[in-house]
Order: C-alpha cells, then structure tokens, then sequence
C-alpha cells in the first residue's frame, strides 16, 4: 500500500515540478550560451545582432529569478500537497482509502523529500551547465571535472567527514520536511484559524529546538558550534564526534517532529 | 449486531452539538434514507463512519470494528462535494481505484461511462461539473462494497442526471450490501428507499421502514417530511 | 421515467395493481416472461426489494409463477385472466362512480348518464359512416 500511495504522490508532484526543473536546465543552458557569445574571447562579439544581446538580459533575468522560482514553487507545490491531502478537497478521497495514517504521512515525507533533493540537484546543474558553457572556450570537458576534484581535494576534508557531513545535511533536510508537517498538523487543531495556527506552531517549535539545540551546545562544548540545523548545516567542525552529535540530533528532531504529526492527524484530524 | 452501529454516538464543536445520542443499527440488503433539513447532521454521521471526523463520546462500528483502514475497504464513500483529483483523466482515475480497491469492478465503471459517452482520455478538469460528478458516483457504485454512503448524491443535479443517478442506485443494488443515502430532497428518492432515518437537529426523531411510515400517516415520506419539519 | 406513487398506500401494493393493468391490457402477455427483478425495479423506479415483494405477492395470487433458474412468467389460464379483467374493470367502474356521485349524481342518474354517452357515440358514429 506504501508504495502505491508513494507512486500517486510522486505522480501528481512531478508534472508540475519536472517540467519546470527542465525549464531551468534550459533556461541555464541558453543563458550559458547567449553569455558566452556576447562576452568578447575572440572578437567575434562585434558582429552579432543586438538580439543576441537582448536576449542574454531576458535570459540572465529569468535564470536568477528562476533559480529562486523552483525553490519557492517546489515548496508551494509540496506544501499545498500536504495541506490539501489532509485537511483539503483532496482529504475526502485520500482518507477514505484503506490506508494507515503512517502509510499516508511516509509516503508525503519521502515525496518531499525525494523533490526538495532533486531542487537542490538541479541548481547546482543549473549553475554547472552555466559555468561549464561560459568556459566552453576551455573545450576540455574532462578538464572541467578534474578542476573541480582538485579544489575539492585542496580542502582536505577527510572522505567519512565528507560522508557524515552529506548524512546530516540529507537528515536535517528531513527534519525540516517533518518540522513544517508538524507545524501544519498542529495549526489545524485551532479551527478557523489553521493558517496562523501553523504558522505560530512552525515558529514556535522552531525556537523550543533552537534553544534546546544552543544549551546543549553550551553542555558539549564552549564554543557555538551548533547553529540551527535546518536553517544551515555548515558546521565550524568537520570532527566526527561533533558531527556524529549532529546527525543524531538531527535524527532525534526528525523523530519527534514526525510522530507529532502523525498523532495529531491519526487522532485528532476533523476534516473540514 | 449490523453492518453500521451508532451507540450513544455524540459530536460537539464545542458548545455546538452536532449529534446527540445518536443510536443505529443498520443490516445489509436495505436502501436506507438518511433525511433531515440541512445542518441537521447528517453530513456528520456521515464523516464519523469514515473516519474522517472522531467522535465526542459513544462509538460507530462498521461490521462490528472501529473506523479504520479495514472498515474503509468495506466502505464506498461518495461525497457531496468535488474531490476528484483533477490532474488524473478518466483511465488514471479507473487505475487508482483498481489499486487501491480488491472490490472496485472496473469492468462495470467502463460499462457506465461509456453508456454515458464519456471519453476515458479526458482530463477530469476539463469535465463539466455535473460529468464529473457521475464520474464520481460511477466510481464510487462500482465497488462491490458492504455499505454505500452516499451524501447526497442528486442536490445540485439536472433532473435527468438524478433519473441516471438513482437507476444507477437500483441496478448496482446488491443484498449483502447496505446503501446509505443521505438527502434533504425526500420526494426524488423516496420510492427508491426501504428504511428511513429522520434526522433533525443532531437527533434521530424516526427510523422505520417507508412502508409503515405511509400506512401510518396515509402520507408520502415528503409529505410526512414537511408537516412535521415545516417550520425550518 | 419512474411510475408515479400516490400517499396513504404502500408502493409495493401500487406496484401490484400497474402489473396487474399491464398483464390485464396485454403489456405483458400471457405466458410470456416477466423482465428481471432489476430491471422491473429499475423501470419503476423503486428498491428491488419492494418490487420483490410485489412479485412475490401476484405469484401468491397465481397470476404469476417462477419456473426455477428461467425467472417470472404469466399465466396462460385463461379464466383467471379473464377474472383479472373483470375485477380489475369492477375497481375503475368502483372509481367512476365513486368521482361521479362526489360530483352530487345519484347512481341512477350515473347509469342514465352512461346510457346516454353511449347512444351519443354510436349516433355520432352512424353520421361518420353516412358521410364516408
């Protein structure tokens, strides 16, 4: 049943969300190329048509507004899902199927997940097809790559730093899913007033772990190393205790975050 | 014990009491109306057997268990209102029923739309509003379920769409199974009902078979319905 | 689309007289197949299990009989049909005396009256035949 309700999720997200990733690929790659030719390598930028000027403005204008679009419209698109899922229109035919309330929320929390990822992923391609275009004069692809290994490598981050640092990004990232979730559940518990509800509950729970978060910074270490984890998750320290505590509190968040969701919307949801 | 019990079932907003001390028991193989003026709470009821209201106090069983992913697959919920996902066309629509239903019968819901002439490719949004909900009654009389709540499937409807609808009701009639259909247009389905339950006000004034009701009274149940709640 | 109900009487008995008229005036003919419950409910508009019982009521009467796994049939005796006929014709003349004497007729005055729209019909059709 998961995966079935997985699927339709993923379904009804993706036709909203893919084509307007690919759109930013191409806005990318067009601007990429509009800017290239217009930028003055070779010389050749005298004779080309002010069209091609123009159209790298409209393009550079679309690009940077785009990049903030698809993170705007892929957590408008997520969270109206959720919202419209369980408390919505939409309510009335998801929880009528024979379905666990944990079935439902899983399936939401990976969809979210999976699409906030995939975001992620295509404004770094985005800004890669970008760069990689504009110094398309280099015309040494494998170059490119071997350039970036390097500045990677120049860091000096050892490999499972690395691996317990993309942990934790990807756990915090959950988090955040699990905290807006629980949020919106418990907003909708103040009838009429569902949105400031969540709203409050959003900021509210935010600052109860934010605090909790900064005492036991305070316990662990005397530094202020741990700043809010889903807000930013670069920490000042790459050792593997102070990240190995990251990931678990971020864990911890998600957890909690998660189950109070789930019993609000198991037991407590009175639909509209 | 029958397929629907309420006992002592109550729900309040807070000082609004939205049902009071409702008792029922329901048995398969009946048509049953749930009739009563708007607000009286019969949308409600109705919500509380899917779960997706919890009551105050006392309890509702469907097949003798608690609301809950069992009992939604006995149960073929037809609401009265839009809630089709309107992204999906109509072969989507039958897939995702197919899915999540063992009971839903996707050769009888072609049957019926295609009597309709209804074109599985469009888009549900694209339907006009009265197609899209005899697309939603189709889907929902399709399963082969133990109890049918239908909330009030024929308000807001053509006269011609209502014929549909309640033709639609009387051939997918099955006697193991249980509809409840729930309105406040009386005299369109009455002739069609065996039981009705008079709601008003969050309490059941009556629930008796539409037979005895009318050789009780000499009246039509609309009549009945009108002389007794004439001033809401 | 549905047959119409009046107050006061189960539908069920109504269901029994409109079956009784039809198999009465040859809508449904003797020895012939009744439809199926469904459709017969589906026509009248009514529950199956109301129709149901209206059936099973006429076959109590022997106006109707089931043959096993064929379904519903009508009789092919004769007298009883011809008793159907007759009764069914004492209810609408019952009737029409019943709105006639409402009106202030005596029963005589409502035989006279018969007698009368007869011989009126019959002139009426002699003067059709004069002219042809």
């Amino acid at each position: 049943m998961f995966g079935k309700v997985f699927k339709y999720e993923m379904k009804a997200v993706r036709r909203i969300l893919l084509p307007l990733y690919g759109a930013m690929i191409l806005v990318a790659l067009l601007f990429g190329l509009t800017t290239s030719m217009t930028t003055d390598f070779s010389g050749v930028g005298e004779g080309l048509p002010v069209i091609v000027d123009i159209a790298e403005i409209i393009l550079s204008m679309l690009f940077f507004t785009g990049l903030t679009a698809c993170g705007v419209i892929t957590f408008v698109v997520l969270i109206r899902r959720f919202y419209s899922d369980f408390l919505g229109s939409e309510g009335y035919l998801q929880l009528a199927l024979p379905v666990t309330t944990n079935v439902h929320l899983a399936a939401r929390t990976l969809t979210a997940f999976l699409w906030t990822l995939l975001s992620g992923v295509t404004a770094l391609l985005s800004l890669a097809v970008l760069v990689f275009i504009f110094s398309f004069e280099i015309q040494d692809l494998t170059g490119f790559f071997r350039s970036i290994l390097d500045a990677v490598r120049s860091l000096e981050i050892p490999p499972l730093s690395m691996l317990l640092l993309i942990l934790s990004l990807l756990l915090s990232c959950l988090s955040g899913i699990a905290h807006l979730y629980a949020s919106i559940a418990i907003g909708s518990l103040w009838s009429g007033h569902r949105m400031i509800g969540s709203v409050l509950a959003y900021i509210g729970t935010g600052f109860v772990w934010s605090t909790l978060n900064g005492f036991l910074g305070a316990a662990f270490d005397n530094s202020s190393d741990f700043l809010p984890f889903h807000i930013s998750g670069i920490p000042f320290s790459l050792e593997y205790s102070v990240l190995g505590a990251m990931i678990a509190l971020a864990l911890i968040q998600f957890i909690l975050y998660y189950l109070i969701a789930w019993l609000i919307l198991d037991k407590a949801l009175n639909l509209d | 014990m029958g397929i629907l019990d309420c006992r002592n079932l109550t729900k309040k907003y807070g000082a609004d009491t939205a049902l009071d001390n409702v008792n029922l028991e329901l048995i398969p193989g009946r048509i049953v109306g749930l009739l009563g003026p708007n607000g009286s709470g019969k949308t409600t009821l109705i919500k509380l057997c899917m779960n997706l209201l919890k009551p105050t106090s006392g309890e509702i069983l469907i097949d003798g268990m608690k609301p809950g992913p069992y009992t939604k697959s006995l149960v073929s919920y037809l609401p009265d209102r839009d809630i089709l996902e309107n992204w999906m066309n109509v072969l989507q629509l039958l897939d995702f029923y197919t899915d999540f239903y063992q009971d839903f019968d996707a050769g009888r819901a072609v049957n019926m739309l295609s009597s309709l002439g209804i074109d599985e490719r469009m888009p549900l949004r694209k339907m006009s509003k009265g197609t899209r909900e005899k697309v939603q009654l189709i889907m929902t009389m399709s399963r082969r379920a133990k109890v049918y709540l239908l909330d009030e499937p024929i308000a807001g409807v053509d006269p011609a769409a209502r014929d549909y609808i309640l033709r639609t009701i009387i051939s997918n009639y099955d006697p193991e199974a249980m509809v409840l259909i729930s309105t406040h247009l009386i005299a369109d389905v009455e002739s069609v009902l065996d039981e009705a339950i008079f709601i008003r006000q969050g309490r059941v004034d009556l629930f008796d078979s539409c037979d005895s009701i009318r050789e009780r009274t000499g009246l039509t149940l609309d009549e009945y319905f009108r002389r007794t709640y004439h001033f809401e | 689309m549905a047959w119409t109900y009046k107050a006061g009487i189960p539908i069920y008995t109504q269901i029994i007289s409109i079956i009784k008229t039809r198999i009465a005036n040859g809508t449904y003919p003797a020895g012939t197949r009744l439809p199926a419950v469904r459709e017969l409910a589906v026509d009248a508009g009514v529950n199956p299990n109301t129709m149901q019982r209206a059936l099973a009521e006429l076959e109590r009467s022997g106006i109707i009989y089931s043959v096993r796994t064929s379904g519903r049939f009508v009789t092919e005796d004769t007298a009883m049909l011809g008793d159907l006929r007759k009764s069914l014709g004492r209810e609408q003349i019952a009737a029409l005396f019943a709105s006639l004497q409402a009106l202030g007729m005596t029963e005589d005055e409502i035989v006279a009256a018969v007698q009368e729209w007869r011989r009126a019909g019959m002139a009426e059709r002699e003067v059709q035949d004069g002219n042809t």
